[in-house]
């Protein structure tokens, strides 16, 4: 008995505290020359940090988590930057309630080409056009629930301002954005408290969730400025409700997604949507390989006098195909078109490990359109993007 | 407590009969005799080669929590490094298993569908439905004629899948009539050929009257690659609680 205590003893005491995380040299290759004259850099190159450390009290009663991250870029100063993308605690009572508060990141969307209904946590711009670079988000929430059905409620008491590539920076827009200045609509500025409650039930073959979110915009609205060349942004109050809902088969996934907003003070309205599914296909060829296929349209109808869409009314068409290897190879391939401008963007890319701790990636990024399409000023910004990453 | 976890399963001795009744019998006894364990934690050395003997190395911690209806069980990645942090949470249920696997790269929880439950785990031989209990109702169970395993005698109970997606047309389990414990698992794919091998060896009394194996090997015979884990710091009754194995608790 006593080494049976012994040994249950050493093995929960690693759960108290771990450390995961990667840094990682990234450069990008432009393949024209700046477009504006005021833009630097064919080449640029990055280094990025972001340690993940987590303490965890064992059997699960609270956790801990600080994730800081930072990015030192070579041409463009406000691509050098630190945020904390998680620095939080997390408890967890014997019932079904739990409480968090701190800084986070919340997504709801299950969509791939976009996230339509995601609100919560602003868009660190900088880091990619994708989107998927979220800003930690300070937020007190409590949640009550089992696996089948669960309400959440964040309240969050101050907006992050959204990240936006300097003059010198390249993927910007032709005239240059005052991010450092916003505008608020409301008068506590940053300040001004926003809310959402979520409920989500889960069953065996479907999640459907409803969200309500009271607040300020996570999107920027632009402004022309007449005593600087730049665009300024301003940030609106926003009322949202939004359905998400997904259903799965044997080999298909089925997802829905819809939003509506009223914004400002005068309740301009808006809404958006978008429906999609996944389908996976294992031993590709006989291989070890598999395959998922994603394909989605997304429509976006909002008035003049709201922040401005590039998902308007766009198909994507995704793939990812996992080698299944020991080296985790992994090819992922995706492509958007406005089915209005027919503006195109696509990216191609592949990431491996190279040994234990290192992971080698390289992406080809194109955009093709013209000039009547909101994104039309990345025309010339296709570029190329590598990285070497060591996790630890 | 109606499953088997097959690495984990004891055994006592069966009689030798084909009938679809005795086997769901033996099956159940199985299930029975694997129970009251609570829960366990354990350390994992996931050991893959390919067919020219090259070998990856993961380590995984495991934790199961022993539930009527099927055993739940999480599994997280502590190396590579850059799957460090990666989890699978298996929920057997009555009639189809949920799983859901969080992705730390991404920040984000996947369901694992039923048409995915075949794929690779990991990049290793097993695949996500060999990541859970095997449900006594979720098969149909025969008893198939003894055969000889090496210099014993070995009863042979067939397990046909009647959930969706499985990659197996059956699985047959080995079981010792010397040692009544399990030897081995052979894995027939949906073509019926004999797709792999799960042998398990080296076990260990855990606690009074609890065996468990530690080494499971994993052979591919199509591709000749290789899978072993082998199990380290194995505990039980650690007071391990459903609040543990909650989706939520991935994100």
């Amino acid at each position: 008995m006593m080494l049976f205590a012994l040994l249950g003893a050493s093995a929960l005491a690693q759960d108290t505290f771990s450390t995961r995380g990667r840094a990682a040299a990234e450069s990008r290759v432009f393949v024209t020359r700046p477009p504006r004259t005021a833009q630097r850099g064919g080449v640029t190159g990055s280094l990025v940090g972001e340690p993940d450390f987590h303490w965890k009290k064992p059997k699960g009663r609270w956790e801990l988590r600080l994730t800081p991250f930072f990015r030192a870029d070579s041409h463009d100063f406000a691509r050098t930057h630190v945020d904390l993308r998680h620095a939080e605690l997390k408890l967890r009572g014997e019932s079904n309630f739990r409480f968090a508060a701190g800084i986070g990141q919340f997504r709801f969307s299950t969509m791939v080409g976009a996230a339509p209904i995601d609100v919560i946590n602003q868009t660190d711009q900088v880091e990619d056009l994708d989107g998927r670079a979220k800003l930690g988000q300070p937020y007190v929430q409590v949640s009550t629930g089992d696996s089948e059905l669960q309400v959440s409620a964040w309240y969050l008491p101050y907006q992050r301002a959204r990240t936006f590539p300097s003059l010198e920076g390249r993927l910007r827009p032709l005239f240059g954005i005052d991010a450092a200045n916003p505008t608020w609509e409301s008068v506590l500025g940053a300040w001004h408290p926003s809310g959402a409650i979520r409920v989500t039930r889960d069953t065996s073959w479907m999640r459907v969730a409803g969200t309500g979110y009271a607040g300020i915009s996570r999107d920027p609205r632009f402004i022309a400025q007449f005593t600087d060349a730049r665009v300024g942004v301003a940030y609106d109050r926003l009322h949202q409700l939004s359905v998400d809902a997904a259903a799965f088969s044997d080999v298909v996934t089925f997802k829905v997604e819809g939003a509506t907003s009223w914004w400002r003070a005068d309740h301009l309205f808006s809404w958006r949507a978008s429906a999609g599914l996944q389908t996976i296909h294992q031993g590709l060829f006989g291989s070890r390989a598999d395959m998922l296929l994603f394909a989605e349209y997304h429509v976006d109808r909002r008035p003049i006098g709201t922040p401005v869409t590039t998902n308007n009314n766009d198909v994507f068409l995704g793939m990812r195909l996992a080698h299944n290897d020991a080296q985790s190879t992994v090819w992922t391939a995706g492509g958007s078109v406005d089915l209005t401008t027919g503006f195109l963007s696509g990216r191609l890319q592949l990431d491996r490990r190279l040994r234990d701790h290192w992971v080698a990636g390289v992406q080809a990024n194109a955009f093709l359109g013209s000039r009547i399409a909101t994104e039309w000023w990345l025309g010339g910004e296709s570029y190329l993007q590598g990285h070497l990453s060591y996790y630890f | 407590m109606n499953a088997i976890l097959p690495l984990l399963a004891t055994l006592f001795a069966a009689p030798a009969a084909a009938a679809n009744a005795e086997g769901q019998e033996l099956a159940t006894k199985l299930a029975t005799a694997n129970a009251g364990y609570a829960d366990m934690v354990a350390n994992i050395d996931m050991r893959l080669a390919d067919a020219k003997g090259r070998e990856a190395v993961r380590v995984l911690r495991m934790s199961v929590l022993e539930r009527e209806g099927g055993d739940y069980s999480l599994l997280e990645f502590q190396s590579p490094a850059d799957l460090k942090g990666m989890v699978l949470l298996s929920h057997p249920g009555k009639d189809t298993d949920q799983q859901w696997l969080y992705l730390p790269a991404l920040d984000r929880t996947q369901r694992i569908t039923s048409g995915r439950i075949s794929s690779s785990f990991g990049g290793s031989e097993f695949a996500y439905e060999d990541m859970t209990s095997i449900s006594v109702d979720k098969h149909s169970w025969t008893l198939l004629e003894p055969a000889a395993c090496g210099e014993a005698q070995c009863t042979r109970l067939q397990a046909e899948p009647r959930y969706e997606g499985s990659g197996y047309q059956r699985r047959v389990l080995w079981l010792s009539d010397d040692s009544r414990r399990l030897e081995h698992v052979d894995f027939y794919g949906r073509d019926g050929a004999h797709q792999k091998t799960l042998t398990y060896d080296d076990y260990v009394e855990v606690t009074q009257g609890v065996w468990r194996a530690r080494d499971w090997t994993m052979v591919n015979h199509r591709t000749q690659r290789k899978t072993v884990l082998h199990f380290d710091q194995i505990a039980l009754g650690n007071g391990l609680t459903v609040a543990e194995f909650s989706p939520e608790v991935l994100d």
